[in-house]
C-alpha cells in the first residue's frame, strides 16, 4: 500500500494542483478498540475496572490498532461486552460505605473433606473456593479460624490463593482444643474475586501413627483497609433523581445516561424502550432499581455504545457533508483522548457552536491537548509508532543481560513516554526528536546510561546528554531493546524500523526461507561481519543494502541499549549509509542526517494522518499530507500546531456516503 | 446457622461436591449418545523433522520429539508425507498463511486490511455436528494475544496469524489467552443455590437486554451503507448466537479452582489444558482449538532454559546448536500434548471408556521445517480413538503426497460428519485413517 502511495506521490506532483473540495473519504463504522473501551467506561462511570484487558487482542492494520475497517467484532467480544456491562453497572451503583466485613463458610470436595463442627474438615489435600465481591480495589484483610490435626514433622499447612498473587502459605500450629485465627493482608481488585483455600500437606506419619488434617471454620474478608471511602457519588452521578418508581425519574436517568454513552441525544422511542425494561423487572417482582440497572446494561451493550456511529442522510451519496456537532465532538475526543467527550465538549456540540464555528474546533483541541487525558496520544499513537508498546513482549537473555529487569524496563518505557510528552505538551520542535541533547532519567536509568546520579529513585528528571554518546529517540533504551533479539542486536530490525516508520519507505519482504540469522554469540565475527557475509548473497543484498547500513549506525548500543565499543570481542564499526547514499559514522552523525531529511517529517505526518483517519491509505490523501507537511515545517515543526491543523482538515470535519 | 441458607446469602459458592452426581446426570441423561470430541492443537514455527519422523512405519515406531507420547502409543497415529499446499504464501508470510490454512486447508487472501478471506475450519464444521446445543459450540484458546506492534507477518492480517478457528471465510474466531478470564466465562454467573424461578428470571433479563441490542442494530442497519452494514452484521450474528445459547438449559458442574493471574507462558499452557479438560468433563463444549503460540511465535522458553526466540531459532540454518535447542522446544511442546492426553484419559465417559477414547486430537504446525517454510510433509499426530473410528497405534507414511484436506474428511467421518469435499483440495477421505 505504501509503495503505491509513493508512486502516487510522483504522479500527483507531476500533475500538480490541490483541490480544496477534495473527497474527504469515509470512515467505516468503528468498533471501540480495547484502549478506547477501557478509557470510555472510566470516563462514563468513574470506574477503575478495565474489562477490555480480557477482550480478544485488537487486530492491527497499517501500523495501528484503531483502523475501523480492520477492527472486527466476534461472538466472543459480544459475550464479553454483556458480562462487562453487568459488572460495570454493579460496580457503579454499589452502595457499600467504608470498610466492611464479609464472612464465608467453606465447603470443599467430598473426596477430600466433610462438614464438621460448623466448619470444613480436610482429611486429605483439597480446596474450597469462595466468591468475594468487593466494591473497590484495595487492601483487604483475609482472616480464617483453623486448627490442625498435627502429625510430625510439619504443622498442618494452609494455602490461600487470591487473584494475581503468589499463594499465601500459613502454618496452622493450633490444635483442636484451641483453634486460632490467622490473618493476612492482600490486594483485591474491584468486583468479584475467587479466593481458594487449600490444605496442601496431608500426611500420615508411620512412627507416631498420626494423620495430619486441617479444619477451617470460616474465611472472612474485611476492607478496604486503605483507599477512598465510597461516598456514593458515582451512584448519584447516574441515579440523578430519587423517586425511581416514577416514570419521569426513570426517563431522566436513562436519557441522560444514554446521551453520554451514545454520544448523542437518544430519541423518545429509544428512551421509551429503555424504560420498558424497568416495567419488565417490576413485572418479575423486582425493584425499579433492578430494572434501571438492566436498562443501563442495555445501553452499554447497544451498537450505539460499542460502535462510533456516524449516520449519513443519504448513505449512498458521494457528496461530502459536514459532520454534526456530536460527531465532531466524538471524533475530537477519540483522536486526542482515546475516549468519550467530556461535559464541555458535549456542551459545544449541543449548543451548535462546534458544528458552526471552525475556530471552536481549534479552541476545543487546544483545551483538550492541555488536559492530562491527552496522554492517550502518547500511549496509543506514539506507543505504536515508536514501538514502545512492544517493551515486555520478549525478555532478553538473563545470562547475557543480568542487569535487565522490570525496573529498568519500566524506566525505559517511562523515559520515552516522558520524552514524547515534551514534544506534545512543552512544544519542543519535532526537528529535535532525533537529535535532542536531553532526555529524562531516574537513578536507575542514569546509571545504565553512564550519567551522573540524579537523586531520584523513581521519578524522571530532565538531564543533558552533552557529555554522552546518546542523542535523541534512536539512542533510548526502549527503542534499542525492542529492535533487538533476546541475545543480540539486530541491525536489520533497527534499519527496517527507520525505513518503515521514519522514512515511510518500507523494504520489500524477504523471499521465503532466507530470513533470519542464527542466534547468539559466535566466534566468526561481530554481528556486522556476519551480516556483511549474509549480504554477499545477491538475493538478500537487494533489500539488506537499504536496511543494514542504517542499523550499523546504532551498533554501539547492544541488545538492551548499553553503550559498547566491541561486539563479541570484535571492535564496533559504526560506519553506515542512508538509502540516498549519504554516509555517516555512528549514531550522532546518522541522527543529524536523518533530522535534516524532509522525508522524515512527511513520514511523521503520514503516520499521524493514518492514526487520525483510521482508514487504509488513500491516493487522495497524498496531497493533504504534502500540504500538512509543508505547513508543519514552515511553522517550525511544532507537533501541537500539526494536530490542530489536522483536526480542521476536510477529512476530519466532513464525510460522505458510499455510492 | 443453616448452611444452605448461608450459601444463598453469600452468593455463588463454587466448590460443591453434591453437584458432581447432578452433573453426570445432566450430561449423560440429556444426551444418550456417547460424546465425540475434537481438539485442534497448534504448534508454531515448524518442527525438527529429523528428530520427529520415526524411521520405522507400523507399531514399532520411536522418535525423540514424540517420546512423551509413548504412554499413549496405542491411541496415537503418527502421519508422514501429508501436504497442506494451500498454506503456501504469496511472496512471503508463510507463518501467517500456513496458520490461516491450519484447519481450513484453504489458500488465504494476502491482505493486511479488512478484506480477509479464508475457508471454514474443520473444528467449526464439527461443532455444528457434535457440539450443537451445548453451552458453548466451541472454545478457542491460546497462550498469546499477539505482538503489540508492527506487521503480523509480511503483509498478512493478524487474523491469519492469531486464529485457526474460522466460522466463515471472513469470520475468524479470536481466542482467549487469560486462563482466569476463560474460567470466569465458563463458570461465572452460576449460582448453584438459585431457585428455578431465579434462573428463569436471569434468562429473561439477559434475553431482554440482547433483544434491545438487536432492535437497535436492526434499525441502525437500514440507515447505513454496505461496508458499515457488513460491520454491523458481525454484531447481529454475535447477538443472535448468544441469544440462542442463553435459551439452552443451564449446566451445573463442579469447576475446581479458578486459575490465578500473572502466569508465565508455560504455566498458561498448563492452565489452558486444564480448562480444556474441565470443559469436556462438564460437557460445556465438545470442540476446542488451542494455539501454543501464534504464527511464527517469538516466545522464549525459560521453563527449559532456552532464552532465544523460537522463531529466530527456527531459522536454524543447519546449525547443530540451534537444532538441538529446537528439538528441546518441540519435545516440550509434545509434552504439553501428552499432558492433555493424560487429562482426557482421566475423564470417565462410562462403561470403561475415557474421553481419550472418544476424542480426536489433531496436532501439527503451520509449516514443516522452520528454516525451509515448507508446507509439505507436515508433522502430524492424530491422538485419541474417535470413538473407535481411528486406526491408531502406528506410524503411517504416505508417498503420494495426499492433501491434508483428505485427512480432515477422514477425521470428520470418524466423528460422524460426512464431508463430500473440504478446503481447496479435499475430495475423499484419506485411506488408512479409519479403523
Amino acid at each position: 500500500m505504501r509503495a503505491i502511495a509513493l508512486v502516487g506521490l510522483a504522479l500527483v506532483a507531476a500533475c500538480g494542483g490541490s483541490d480544496q473540495n477534495a473527497d474527504p473519504g469515509r470512515v467505516t463504522l468503528h468498533r471501540l478498540n480495547n484502549a478506547e473501551y477501557n478509557n470510555t467506561v472510566h470516563d462514563l462511570l468513574g470506574t477503575s475496572l478495565k474489562p477490555a484487558n480480557d477482550f480478544p487482542a485488537d487486530d492491527r492494520g497499517y501500523g495501528f490498532d484503531n483502523v475501523a475497517d480492520v477492527l472486527r467484532l466476534s461472538p466472543l467480544s459480544l459475550e464479553l461486552y454483556e458480562g462487562a456491562a453487568e459488572a460495570l453497572i454493579a460496580d457503579t451503583l454499589a452502595v457499600t460505605t467504608g470498610s466492611a466485613t464479609q464472612s464465608f463458610e467453606l465447603m470443599g470436595d467430598a473426596a477430600s473433606g466433610n462438614a464438621s463442627a460448623g466448619g470444613w474438615y480436610f482429611f486429605s489435600n483439597g480446596s474450597a473456593s469462595i466468591n468475594v465481591q468487593v466494591p473497590i480495589a484495595g487492601m483487604y484483610r483475609i482472616s480464617t479460624r483453623a486448627y490442625g490435626a498435627q502429625a510430625p514433622p510439619d504443622p498442618a499447612r494452609l494455602s490461600i490463593e487470591v487473584p494475581n498473587a503468589a499463594p499465601i502459605i500459613i502454618d496452622v500450629t493450633a490444635v483442636q482444643a484451641n483453634p486460632a485465627i490467622y490473618d493476612r493482608t492482600v490486594s483485591l481488585p474491584a468486583g468479584t474475586s475467587v479466593i481458594t483455600v487449600s490444605f496442601i500437606n496431608d500426611a500420615y506419619d508411620q512412627t507416631t501413627m498420626t494423620d495430619r488434617n486441617l479444619w477451617v471454620d470460616y474465611v472472612s474478608v474485611t476492607g478496604p483497609l486503605d483507599g477512598p471511602q465510597i461516598d456514593g457519588s458515582r451512584r448519584k452521578a447516574i441515579l440523578v433523581c430519587d423517586d425511581l418508581d416514577s416514570t419521569q425519574c426513570q426517563q431522566t436517568i436513562l436519557s441522560q445516561f444514554a446521551k453520554r454513552a451514545w454520544r448523542r441525544p437518544p430519541t423518545d422511542a429509544e428512551v421509551a424502550a429503555l424504560v420498558s425494561l424497568v416495567d419488565l423487572a417490576k413485572s418479575q417482582g423486582d425493584t425499579a432499581e433492578a430494572g434501571i440497572r438492566l436498562a443501563l446494561q442495555r445501553v452499554l451493550v447497544s451498537p450505539h455504545f460499542v460502535f462510533r456511529v456516524e449516520v449519513d442522510k443519504d448513505p449512498n451519496s458521494a457528496k461530502p457533508r459536514p459532520l454534526t456537532g456530536w460527531e465532531l465532538a466524538t471524533r475530537l475526543s477519540y483522536f486526542l483522548w482515546s475516549s468519550m467527550p467530556d461535559a464541555e465538549l458535549f456542551d459545544a456540540a449541543e449548543s451548535g457552536k462546534l458544528a458552526s464555528d471552525p475556530k471552536e474546533i481549534e479552541r476545543q483541541a487546544q483545551r483538550m491537548l492541555d488536559d492530562p487525558k491527552a496522554i492517550a496520544l502518547t500511549d496509543n499513537f506514539a506507543g505504536q509508532w515508536l514501538f514502545t508498546r512492544a517493551l515486555g513482549d520478549q525478555d532478553p537473555d538473563y545470562t547475557l543481560f543480568p542487569d535487565y529487569d522490570e525496573e529498568l524496563e519500566s524506566s525505559m518505557r517511562a523515559e520515552t513516554r516522558r520524552y514524547f510528552q515534551a514534544f506534545l505538551t512543552e512544544d519542543v520542535p519535532m526537528d529535535q526528536f532525533l537529535v535532542a541533547d536531553f532526555t529524562y532519567v531516574n537513578d536507575r536509568l542514569a546509571e545504565f546510561y553512564g550519567l551522573p546520579p540524579v537523586n531520584s529513585p523513581t521519578d524522571l528528571v530532565r538531564v543533558s546528554l552533552a557529555s554522552s554518546p546518546r542523542r535523541g529517540f534512536l539512542t533510548q533504551g526502549s527503542f534499542l531493546r525492542v529492535t533487538s533479539r533476546p541475545k543480540r542486536t539486530s541491525p536489520v530490525l533497527r534499519g527496517k524500523w527507520v525505513l518503515d516508520n521514519l522514512l515511510c519507505t518500507p523494504p520489500r519482504p524477504p523471499p521465503p526461507g532466507v530470513e533470519g540469522l542464527p542466534e547468539g554469540m559466535t566466534s566468526t565475527g561481530s554481528i556486522r561481519d556476519r551480516l556483511e557475509a549474509h549480504r554477499s548473497n545477491p538475493i538478500c543484498a537487494s533489500c539488506h543494502r537499504s536496511m543494514d547500513p542504517i542499523g550499523f549506525g546504532l551498533d554501539n548500543f547492544d541488545a538492551i541499549g548499553h553503550y559498547r565499543t566491541a561486539d563479541a570481542g570484535f571492535p564496533i564499526n559504526a560506519n553506515g549509509e542512508l538509502t540516498d547514499g549519504t554516509t555517516f559514522n555512528g549514531a550522532v552523525e546518522m541522527t543529524q542526517q536523518l533530522a535534516a531529511n524532509p522525508g522524515v517529517y512527511r513520514c511523521m505526518v503520514q503516520k499521524l494522518y493514518t492514526y487520525t483517519g483510521r482508514s487504509p491509505f488513500r491516493i487522495e490523501a497524498i496531497e493533504h499530507i504534502d500540504s500538512l507537511t509543508e505547513r508543519f515545517i514552515d511553522r517550525g515543526y511544532h507537533l501541537r500546531d500539526l494536530l490542530v491543523d489536522i483536526v480542521t482538515e476536510p477529512f476530519f470535519v466532513s464525510r460522505r456516503g458510499e455510492p | 446457622m443453616n448452611r444452605r441458607k448461608f450459601l444463598g446469602g453469600a452468593g455463588a459458592m463454587i466448590a460443591l461436591p453434591f453437584l458432581a452426581s447432578l452433573r453426570s446426570r445432566v450430561a449423560r441423561g440429556a444426551d444418550p449418545m456417547v460424546p465425540r470430541r475434537f481438539v485442534g492443537f497448534y504448534l508454531p514455527c515448524g518442527i525438527v523433522m529429523a528428530d520427529w519422523t520415526p524411521a520405522a512405519e507400523g507399531a514399532a515406531w520411536s522418535s525423540t520429539i514424540l517420546a512423551p507420547l509413548q504412554t499413549y502409543k496405542s491411541k496415537v497415529l503418527v502421519l508422514s508425507g501429508i501436504d497442506n499446499k494451500p498454506g503456501r504464501s504469496d511472496g512471503g508470510g508463510d507463518h501467517a498463511s500456513g496458520t490461516g490454512a491450519f484447519l481450513t486447508a484453504t489458500h488465504v487472501k494476502k491482505t493486511a486490511g479488512s478484506d480477509i478471506l479464508n475457508g471454514v475450519s474443520l473444528d467449526q464444521l464439527l461443532a455444528k455436528k457434535i457440539s450443537d446445543g451445548l453451552p458453548l459450540p466451541s472454545l478457542e484458546l491460546g497462550t498469546d494475544g499477539g505482538a503489540s506492534v508492527g506487521d503480523c507477518d509480511t503483509g498478512y492480517s493478524c487474523a491469519y496469524a492469531r486464529s485457526i478457528a474460522w466460522a466463515g471465510p471472513t469470520s475468524p474466531l479470536p481466542k482467549q489467552t487469560n486462563p482466569t478470564a476463560v474460567f470466569d466465562r465458563l463458570f461465572a454467573g452460576y449460582d448453584p443455590d438459585a431457585s428455578a424461578a431465579q434462573v428463569m428470571r436471569r434468562k429473561v433479563y439477559r434475553t431482554s437486554v440482547l433483544d434491545g441490542a438487536l432492535e437497535d442494530a436492526t434499525s441502525l442497519r437500514t440507515k447505513l451503507a454496505r461496508t458499515d452494514q457488513a460491520k454491523l452484521d458481525e454484531y447481529l450474528t454475535a447477538v443472535r448466537e448468544l441469544e440462542t445459547r442463553i435459551a439452552r438449559p443451564v449446566k451445573v458442574c463442579k469447576p475446581g479452582a479458578r486459575p490465578p493471574g500473572g502466569l508465565t507462558f508455560a504455566q498458561r499452557s498448563r492452565a489452558m489444558i486444564d480448562l480444556i479438560a474441565i470443559s469436556f468433563e462438564c460437557d460445556l463444549t465438545r470442540v476446542v482449538t488451542f494455539m501454543l503460540g501464534n504464527a511464527g511465535s517469538g516466545n522464549t522458553h525459560p521453563q527449559i532454559g532456552i532464552a532465544e526466540s523460537h522463531h529466530e531459532l527456527s531459522h536454524h540454518m543447519g546449525n547443530v546448536t540451534n537444532l538441538t535447542k529446537l528439538t528441546q522446544i518441540n519435545t516440550w511442546e509434545i509434552g504439553e500434548l501428552a499432558y492433555l492426553l493424560g487429562k482426557l484419559k482421566a475423564i470417565d465417559d462410562g462403561n470403561g471408556v475415557t474421553a481419550l477414547d472418544n476424542s480426536i486430537v489433531f496436532c501439527s504446525s503451520e509449516i514443516e521445517d522452520g528454516d525451509a517454510h515448507r508446507h509439505t510433509n507436515l508433522p502430524i499426530v492424530v491422538a485419541g480413538g474417535g470413538g473407535g473410528s481411528i486406526a491408531t497405534g502406528v506410524h503411517r507414511r504416505y508417498t503420494n503426497a495426499p492433501p491434508i484436506a483428505d485427512l480432515f474428511i477422514a477425521l470428520a467421518g470418524g466423528l460422524g460428519l460426512d464431508l463430500p469435499k473440504f478446503g481447496d483440495e479435499g475430495t475423499k477421505p484419506l485411506a488408512g485413517i479409519r479403523a
